[in-house]
């Protein structure tokens, strides 16, 4: 059951094109991981989709929730969504946090909007929540601000937020990018813990290909505002199609070493004013030819549950059609 | 018990500089007002005889040297003795404290009335951000404090007691002379509140935690009062400091305009007739009421700033 699908959604800032036209869905307690460097649209496809964008910002394209369309839906619909049905953590807790408000007071908003709770109802979900993040001394920390906790502990107020609301999906925007590595690890943990207990979908946005291996069950691969590779986590890992995506997984150390960002495939990510003709990726991909400069590739479906946007598809389609064209030449 | 001892310490601190401040305002004072001509000429009719004259420079100490004088001001000072008018033949310092319940009752409900219009216009603003009611509060604002005081006083002077006879133009008897003075004083003062209001809360929102409260389905309302405007309010508050200064000096305009039997218009009256002590009273209690000012400003900043309170009470962890 598709729980969140996106169709055809464009994101233009100031007359710029920065996202052209993304397709994703996301199936009910599935976990999703999108990788790409930066830049590539992942932050702006979530933002979007729940209308978090700058008013500057124009949207295209539609966004639907169990089928219900949510893009410009009204604020009283959105309100009701954010948080509620879908939830979003992001790269820095410590900003992400309010500084003057109580963290009691900044879950139990949640509590209160989304499960209309109140009083000592809200006191007591709101211990319950930290416990189960794994704050000590929940009683105590409650009306502690979030100053007064470490970058981790602030990770974890803001999934206890996210939970307050019972959320069906919940996207993580980078939730580990700024914290370091053994509490990355603890985090990312949490998150695959909560999830087993709660069956809630998962959209993890990451640069960190071994992160989204371990926890997500399919993985798209985004690059300057396309989705070029779509496929299970597995498939994609073994296998890679596209250029870019076999690229970013040559670059991937042993899954277990250490992590790092992505950095080995040489060039740079075009800037969205002045995109190359064609196929974006086509300056810096060590396979591409004449025809990658024509048109953007559009995405093609295999059967393993593969997508791929890039020329060389039909030769995965059919294998001898390499051959046929070496003859005709 | 490390908790205090931050507080004392940051106490402690403020108390030595507002005593530097105070003790540079005495000196520049006095040596303005004594480079500024000789008060006897001012006081006695022009044909007194010169010997007269040496009399009175001798009562008045205006025959020793002016480092003489200084450190016998300050001396006495530093005893609560302000001198004595040369005008009222009185105590200084009780010429000058029978103004202050004016002064405070004309400025404190002035600035009263500053904030409470200021600082929700300038939420408003906000609220409907680069809509007519943004732009409509803004140019309000900017009309309310490029307007010099003297003029906007004249105009609703003019326009209330003179066309209209519906308020006195000046005086202190009755609760309605306090209307224009109070229109003159506090306008600019609640067009500069609104429009600093307006900045901090635009830069509130673009915060990040501003989108993570949108993304937790907060609606705009709460999420402007609730959510912004606690952090907005912290400089605002900071500034409403300063405005205790822009109250004073634009009292003295304005008490002198209408009458008002403050500290202003006194000190106006004492700079004309060369009264020395009074001057001297009213600019050190200026300077102490800007001193406190500052000193309030810093513990409100510690009460409504969790971050700086953590702060002022050592490591209270
Ligand atoms: N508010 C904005 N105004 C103008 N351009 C923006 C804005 N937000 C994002 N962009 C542009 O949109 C493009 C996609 O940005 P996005 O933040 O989605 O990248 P990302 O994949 O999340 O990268 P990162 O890994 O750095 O978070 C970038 O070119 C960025 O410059
Ligand atoms: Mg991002």
């Amino acid at each position: 059951m598709t729980l969140v699908a996106i169709e055809g959604l464009t994101v233009d800032f100031d007359g710029v094109r920065v996202l052209h036209g993304i397709d994703l869905h996301v199936g009910k307690g599935e976990a999703v991981g999108l990788v790409g460097e930066s830049g590539s649209g992942k932050s702006v496809t979530w933002l979007a989709a729940l209308g978090l964008l700058p008013g500057k910002a124009r949207v295209g394209g539609r966004v639907k929730l169990e089928g219900a369309d949510i893009l410009g839906a009204p604020d009283q619909t959105l309100d009701r969504i954010r948080g509620g049905r879908i939830a979003m953590i992001f790269q820095d807790p410590a900003s992400a946090l309010n500084p003057v408000l109580t963290i009691r007071r900044q879950i139990g908003e949640s509590l209160a909007l989304h499960r209309g709770l109140s009083g000592a109802a809200i006191k007591a979900e709101a211990r319950r929540l930290l416990d189960l993040v794994g704050i000590p001394d929940a009683e105590r920390r409650l009306s502690a601000y979030p100053h007064e906790f470490s970058g981790g502990q602030n990770q974890r107020i803001m999934i206890a937020m996210a939970l307050a609301g019972n959320p069906d999906l919940l996207v993580a925007d980078e939730p580990t990018t700024a914290l370091d590595a053994t509490i990355q690890a603890q985090i990312l943990d949490l998150i695959r813990d909560i999830r087993r207990e709660t069956g809630m979908a998962l959209v993890l946005i990451s640069h960190d290909l071994g992160v989204v291996a371990q926890t997500c069950d399919r993985v798209c691969v985004m690059y300057a505002g396309r989705i070029v590779e779509e496929a299970p986590a597995a498939v994609l890992f073994d296998d890679p199609a596209h250029p870019y995506a076999s690229g970013l997984i040559g670059a991937l150390p042993a899954i277990e070493g250490p992590r790092q960002r992505l950095s080995a495939i040489a060039g740079t990510v075009p800037d969205p004013r002045a995109l190359p003709p064609g196929c974006s990726f086509g300056p810096r991909c060590l396979h591409a030819t004449g025809a990658c400069t024509q048109a953007p590739p559009a995405l093609t479906t295999f059967g393993d549950g593969r997508r791929m946007a890039c020329v060389l598809a039909k030769y995965r389609l059919e294998p001898t059609a390499i051959a046929r064209e070496l003859v005709d030449a | 018990m490390s908790r205090l001892k931050g507080f004392l310490w940051f106490l402690a601190l403020r108390l030595a500089r507002a005593t530097a401040t105070l003790a540079i305002c005495v000196t520049i004072v006095f040596v303005v007002l004594r480079s500024a001509g000789d008060p006897l000429a001012s006081l006695l009719p022009d044909d007194t005889p010169p010997d007269v004259v040496e009399i009175y420079r001798e009562r008045f100490g205006l025959d020793q040297s002016i480092w003489q004088q200084y450190l016998g001001y300050l001396q006495s000072v530093a005893h609560g003795d302000f001198g004595r008018s040369f005008v009222h033949h009185r105590d200084a310092l009780a010429v000058v404290w029978e103004r202050v319940p004016a002064t405070l009752e004309l400025g404190g409900l002035a600035l009263i009335a500053a904030v409470l219009i200021g600082v929700p216009l300038g939420v408003l603003a906000t609220f409907g951000r680069n809509t007519w009611v943004d732009r409509a509060a803004m140019s309000a604002a900017v009309f309310g404090y490029s307007l010099p005081n003297f003029f906007l006083a004249i105009l609703l002077i003019l326009w209330l007691s003179l066309s209209l006879r519906l308020l006195p133009s000046a005086g202190s008897d009755l609760p309605q002379h306090l209307i224009m003075p109070i229109i003159v004083l506090g306008a600019p003062a609640a067009a500069k509140i609104a429009r600093f209001t307006r900045t901090s809360m635009v830069e509130v929102i673009g915060q990040p935690f501003m989108r993570a409260a949108a993304a937790k389905g907060v609606p705009t309302r709460p999420r402007l009062i609730g959510h912004a405007f606690p952090n907005a309010a912290i400089p605002v508050v900071t500034f409403l400091g300063f405005e205790i200064g822009a109250m004073i000096g634009g009292g003295v305009v304005t008490e002198t305009i209408f009458a008002w039997p403050g500290l202003g218009r006194l000190l106006v009256q004492a700079v004309g007739q060369r009264d020395l002590a009074v001057v001297q009273t009213i600019v050190l209690m200026i300077a102490a009421t800007m001193v406190c000012a500052n000193l309030l400003v810093d513990l409100a900043y510690g009460w409504l700033d969790p971050r700086v309170r953590v702060g002022l009470r050592g490591t209270g962890k």
